[in-house]
Formats: C-alpha cells, sequence, structure tokens
C-alpha cells in the first residue's frame, strides 16, 4: 500500500505537516496509544501492534530501510525526480522522506509508543532502564520525524562588503531570513599543507535597529533565539584576506525533544551496560 | 622519542606479550593469573606508544584509518582479558592477539599516516569520547562475533549466554557513540542525524544488535544458528561503518571521511 502511494504521488509530503498541524496530530497519536491500552488492550489487534512480532518486524524493517539508505546514493529531492525506472519510482534515491520510510517509523513509533505505555503501568524488572531506552529512542526518533517539517536548513553568503538577508534553503529555494549579516571580520590559522587549523568570522547581526557582533566557530554555533542557531559553514578561500563567508542557519524548534529523548537514552545506554543481559529465571516475570 | 617510526618495536613485544597470554589460557584448563598478567603487560606497552604518538604529534591519534586501528588493538586486548576474567573462556584471549595482531601488521605495512593537522570539524570536546567508546563497542563486539563464528561450527550454550553479555557491553557503548556523535553532530552541522551513509550504517549496525537482545530475549529456545548468524551480521554492518563505507559508490559525498582533506 505505502509502495502504491509513493508510486502514484512520489515523495511524500512533508511540508503539509507543519507546526501547527504536526502538534495537533503528534497529541493525537499519543492519545490513541493511550486509549488503545486503556480500553482496548485485550482486542486482538492491539496484541498484535504490541506484540514480540512487532517488536520483530519493526526492527527488521528499520534495518531494511537504513539499508537502502546505505546502499543507494541519496539525492536531492530535484535529482531524484529526475532518475527513471522503477527503483526511482519507490522512492530509493531520496528513500527519508519515501512513503516506505515514513510508513516504516510510523509503525516503528507507533509500537515503541505502545510498549513504553504498557511498561508504564505493568512492567517490574528494570522498568527505569525499559523506559528510558524505548521512550528515549521514541522521543530521540520522534522529534526528528514529526518536527522534520518545520526543520530549515538555510544557508546565506555574509559578505563584508554590505548587511545580506537573502538566503537559500536546500533545495535552492530563495528565502528572506528577516535580520541582516555583515562580516565584521574573520581570522584564520592554517597547517603547513594549507589545510585549515581555525577560522572564526566576526559578524554583525542586524534585526531592525539593534545591532550586535557575534562570533562564530565551528563547532560553536550561536544560539539567536530557542529554535534558532547560527554556523559557520564555509568563507572564501579565493582570497587571503575573505570577501565573504557562508553562514548556516538552522531553525528546529523540536530540537529540544529529541535532545530530552537522546539524553535519556544515554542514561538507558548506561544502565544497560551496568545492569548487562536479564538472568534468564527472570524472563517469565519480566515479559509479563 | 615514541612515533610511528618505531611503532613495529612495541608492536612486537605487545604481539609477544598477548601470545603469551594465549598461550598460557590456551593450555590451562582452569583460570589462570599469568595469563591475564601477560596479556595487560602486552597491552599497557601498546598503551605506552598510543600515549607516546599522542604528545608526538601533538594531538589525540583518533582521525586517520591506521590510528583507529591502534585504538582497536588495544581495545581488543583489553575486551579479551575482561571477557577471560568473566567467564573463564579459555580461547578467547587466542582469538583476540589473533584480531589485534592482525591490526598491528596492517599497520606496520600500511600504516595510512598521515599529517598532523586535525580539520575544524573534529576540534571538539566530543572528538575523544565519541571516538574510543565506539572502538571499544568495536572490539567487544568483535568477540561476540569470534563467538558467533565458533558457535555456528558447534553450538554451546555457554557461547549465547556470554555472546549476550558482550552484546550488551558492546551495544550500550554503540548507543553512546552513535548519541554522543548526534550531540556533537548538532553542534558542527546543525542536524543530530542526517542519514550520511556513515550515519545510516550505524543505525543498520545498531538495529541488527537490537534484533539479537530481542531475539534472546522473546525467545530462549530460538535456533542458535540463527542468533550467531545475526552476530556475524552484525560485525558484517560494523565493518561497513568503520571503514566500508570509504569504499561504497553510494557514499562519496560523506561528511564523515576524514582521510581526504575535504576539511
Amino acid at each position: 500500500m505505502l509502495a502504491a502511494l509513493q508510486v502514484v504521488f512520489g515523495n511524500f509530503p512533508t511540508s503539509f505537516l507543519k507546526f501547527p498541524l504536526n502538534v495537533v496530530l503528534t497529541l493525537l497519536w499519543i492519545y490513541v496509544i493511550f486509549i488503545l491500552y486503556r480500553d482496548y488492550r485485550k482486542k486482538t489487534f492491539y496484541g498484535l501492534l504490541a506484540s514480540h512480532l512487532a517488536t520483530k518486524v519493526t526492527i527488521t524493517s528499520l534495518l531494511l530501510g537504513a539499508l537502502v539508505i546505505g546502499l543507494f546514493p541519496q539525492l536531492s529531492p530535484t535529482e531524484a525526480l529526475v532518475k527513471q525506472g522503477w527503483l526511482s519510482s519507490l522512492g530509493v534515491y531520496n528513500f527519508m522522506s519515501s512513503w516506505i520510510f515514513v510508513g516504516i517509523l510510523f509503525f516503528l513509533l507507533t509500537h515503541l509508543g505502545l510498549v513504553t505505555v504498557k511498561a508504564l503501568y505493568n512492567r517490574k524488572n528494570n522498568k527505569k532502564r525499559f523506559l528510558l531506552n524505548h521512550f528515549g529512542i521514541w522521543l530521540a526518533i520522534g522529534g526528528g520525524f514529526v518536527g522534520s517539517s518545520d526543520l530549515q536548513t538555510l544557508r546565506i553568503p555574509v559578505f563584508k562588503s554590505e548587511p545580506n538577508d537573502v538566503s537559500y534553503s536546500m533545495d535552492g529555494e530563495k528565502i528572506y531570513l528577516g535580520f541582516e549579516m555583515k562580516m565584521k571580520d574573520f581570522e584564520a590559522e592554517y597547517y603547513d599543507n594549507g589545510m585549515p587549523k581555525w577560522y572564526k568570522a566576526v559578524i554583525s547581526m542586524i534585526d531592525e535597529d539593534r545591532v550586535e557582533d557575534i562570533t562564530l566557530r565551528v563547532n560553536h554555533p550561536y544560539q539567536k533565539t530557542l529554535g534558532e542557531d547560527i554556523y559557520l559553514t564555509s568563507y572564501d578561500t579565493a582570497n587571503e584576506m575573505p570577501e565573504y563567508c557562508i553562514v548556516q542557519v538552522v531553525r528546529q524548534p523540536w530540537k529540544y525533544v529529541q535532545l530530552a529523548g537522546i539524553v535519556m537514552a544515554i542514561a538507558g545506554a548506561i544502565g544497560m551496560f551496568v545492569g548487562g543481559p536479564l538472568k534468564r529465571k527472570d524472563y517469565d516475570d519480566k515479559l509479563g | 622519542m615514541i612515533n610511528w617510526d618505531n611503532f613495529y618495536l612495541f608492536a612486537i613485544v605487545s604481539i609477544l606479550f598477548w601470545t603469551m597470554g594465549a598461550f598460557i589460557s590456551a593450555i590451562k584448563v582452569n583460570f589462570s593469573k599469568n595469563a591475564v598478567a601477560s596479556t595487560l603487560a602486552g597491552t599497557f606497552i601498546f598503551f605506552v606508544f598510543i600515549c607516546g604518538l599522542w604528545t608526538h604529534i601533538d594531538r589525540p591519534p583518533l582521525r586517520t584509518m591506521g590510528e583507529t586501528r591502534l585504538w582497536y588493538s588495544l581495545f581488543m586486548g583489553v575486551s579479551g582479558v575482561l571477557t577471560y576474567l568473566r567467564w573463564k573462556y579459555r580461547w578467547i584471549l587466542s582469538f583476540s592477539t589473533i584480531v589485534s595482531s592482525v591490526f598491528c601488521i596492517i599497520n606496520i605495512l600500511k600504516p595510512e599516516i598521515h599529517d598532523q593537522s586535525l580539520m575544524p570539524a573534529l576540534q571538539s570536546i566530543w572528538f575523544i569520547p565519541h571516538v574510543t567508546v565506539y572502538m571499544f563497542s568495536y572490539s567487544v563486539l568483535g568477540c561476540a562475533f569470534i563467538l558467533g563464528c565458533i558457535g555456528l561450527i558447534r553450538h554451546k550454550d555457554i557461547y549465547l549466554v556470554t555472546s549476550d553479555e558482550l552484546v550488551y557491553t558492546g551495544t550500550a557503548f554503540l548507543t553512546l557513540g552513535m548519541l554522543s556523535g548526534a550531540i556533537w553532530a548538532k553542534d558542527a552541522w546543525g542536524n543530530y542525524w542526517s542519514w550520511d551513509p556513515k550515519e545510516t550504517w550505524a543505525a543498520i549496525t545498531w538495529a541488527v544488535y537490537l534484533l539479537y537482545i530481542h531475539l534472546r530475549l522473546f525467545n530462549a529456545k530460538y535456533a542458535p544458528w540463527k542468533l550467531y548468524v545475526t552476530l556475524i551480521a552484525g560485525f558484517i554492518a560494523l565493518q561497513m561503518c568503520w571503514y566500508g563505507v570509504n569504499y561504497l559508490p553510494a557514499a562519496q559525498q560523506s561528511v564523515h571521511l576524514y582521510n581526504r582533506s575535504n576539511g
């Protein structure tokens, strides 16, 4: 069915699910997961969705989906559209946004949600570790999944000579930032082989009447607002004193959800190392 | 002065100690302290080389393939001893010695020692924990792979019980490696995860080991050969993740290829 959707409609319409629709749908999704547990946990379809079989199928699907991404060169959406053939119509060249892969993640997240809720009420052994791992992964993947439609990665050349506010999205779409940037200063140090050792740029950010100077370095982004980070990605290598640098603006309001999940899963992984596998005799209670 | 020019001296002495440890543990039916001491001595000498190299090149030796192989040899010694201490499995030191030695020999024959430079993206507090955690995980999962191969030929219950322990430790560290990498990637490139080829193969590896863990949890009587095949598949995926992607046509745009000057 997902394959048919892919063939007929092309890639999953991510942009359609922008804020606030994604928030509404996510809340609804979580609500349905709780209702399924509360009112339908004796029904066959709930049993199937939360079963061991479903765990095996979801992990295997994730594995196969990731294999497609790992084995086929992944192209930009526009490049992928030009590709011909049945593989292309199944979306393998831009598989992350294909209906099939979105379906796999949806199934995986639904299953993770169901087992998390089930463990929340039922589990006795290793409950904390189980929840940290499963709920943590749920948040980390889920935040990326539902947040992907709100994610904007923009690149903008910032010149020494004049302020600029015209950035470009990854698809080449022109987007006005709503503030201007100008390169005030640039410094770099090089290794003997010409490779940069480090480089940094001082950027004047002009937001209406307010002017603020910020210093950008690789690995040290500047947080402009809660969901907006600014990165130095590249610079003019043709001139000894660069005339411009390339700045990346990432708008990702969902990053906190993902980070919370990552931190939980880190704690879960530590628990996994410290606690090790469950002993055989615990199995029956644990899986109850 | 410790540098790549005298690596072979350290490697030979370490390999001798490791081999002695492996030999002692293999001929003794009971647990042998001497085997542990000998292996640890070899590992310590190897560690001295890594520290010396670190000082010499003035940056952590974690970037080139040759450098990551050093850590792999080191951690193979460590995880071999840990496996031996914990489960008294007397052949494990032989296998860890073989794997460590192979990596040393590759480093002597094909060192891939590049310049001393460290590109800006790698200059981060995450660099050392991210790579060492991964290398430790690889070595532990390497031990699980060895058991998988042996078990496939002749199954014993103890192999699977030991593999469980190794896979839990290995997967825990693999997860820590991936998640620390995600936090770092957010600072360096702007996103936690971008399905870059190296990340994708890390996810594949992770999924295979998760599958193993869940198969074992759900069914104590699950056909052992299927579990051994899963362990072997996980290790193959891991090799793809570690260095296989460098040769994959699909991965030539990867941001993770640090052995080129595409900084």
